[in-house]
């Protein structure tokens, strides 16, 4: 199963999370009635921002935020999985939690 | 079309675009260097700011309707940013600007990557849109829902 997948476009400020169009089409179909809650989170800075700053559960947090979904739910769809979209096949993998 | 001409129907679609946008009450800026953005949409009362990227085409004629051609950039399209970009394709047709094309970028990538829309040359997106009666489509994909969508921007009373 494919993990959540979470796209991710970041800026001197800070980062912007998208739900990638594979998993709102995987939550679409797997989850009857599930609506995205919010079609993007910013995590904004006012200075020269890295991903350094996500400490801890605040991935989980994003998905939670974008998904509305438990963390369980979360664990039992296989995990997420924030991607840097490349236009190519691999894009870069900026954080992972894959359910085992 | 030569490159000279491209320019003034580029300039003629943004400057179409930006008089829209001022029409409705909301202001308009333009960068001084063009490197991606082409106007700043602000409302005035609170700061509140959207980029927008104009495209222009004169539409062709075609055996059944008309359609127009536009190039966006791969890079751009597959970058989220904050605030997000929003394309205007103006269409220019039968004499005036028939068609304005507004569509997120978020949803363009998604159309892009999901349903086939359009095709990659040289690190850009080629996006032909066809016009026949009241129907707008890109790719075989209906477009329709895109046509004139600026309810982004609700008319502002001053």
């Amino acid at each position: 199963m494919l993990p959540i997948v979470v796209d991710v476009g970041k800026q001197m400020n800070g980062a912007t999370f998208l739900l990638d169009y594979r998993t709102e089409a995987m939550l679409s179909s797997q989850i009857p009635g599930w609506a995205p809650p919010s079609d993007r989170v910013f995590l904004g800075f006012d200075k020269p921002w890295d991903f350094e700053r996500i400490q801890g559960p605040m991935w989980t947090q994003i998905v939670m935020l974008l998904t509305g979904l438990s963390e369980k739910q979360i664990r039992d769809l296989g995990g997420f999985v924030f991607i840097m979209p490349s236009g190519k096949e691999d894009n870069e993998i900026v954080f992972e939690a894959r359910a085992a | 079309m030569s490159r000279r001409q491209n320019l003034y129907v580029g300039r003629a679609g943004q400057m179409a675009v930006m008089s829209e946008f001022l029409w409705r009450g909301w202001n308009v800026a333009v960068p001084e260097v063009d490197v991606g953005d082409d106007i700043f949409v602000v409302k005035d009362d609170d700061g509140e700011l959207w980029r927008v990227q104009v495209k222009a085409a004169t539409a062709q004629p075609q055996r059944a309707g008309s359609s127009a051609q536009f190039s966006i950039s791969v890079e751009q399209l597959e970058s989220a940013r904050t605030p997000d970009l929003v394309y205007v394709f103006a269409i220019r047709n039968a004499g005036w600007w028939e068609t304005f094309v507004v569509i997120e970028r978020r949803v363009l990538w998604r159309e892009h990557k999901a349903y086939g829309v359009g095709s990659v040359s040289d690190g850009n997106l080629i996006l032909r849109f066809s016009i026949q009666d009241s129907k707008l489509q890109c790719s075989s994909r209906d477009f329709l829902a895109y046509r004139n969508d600026w309810s982004r921007w609700p008319v502002l009373a001053h």
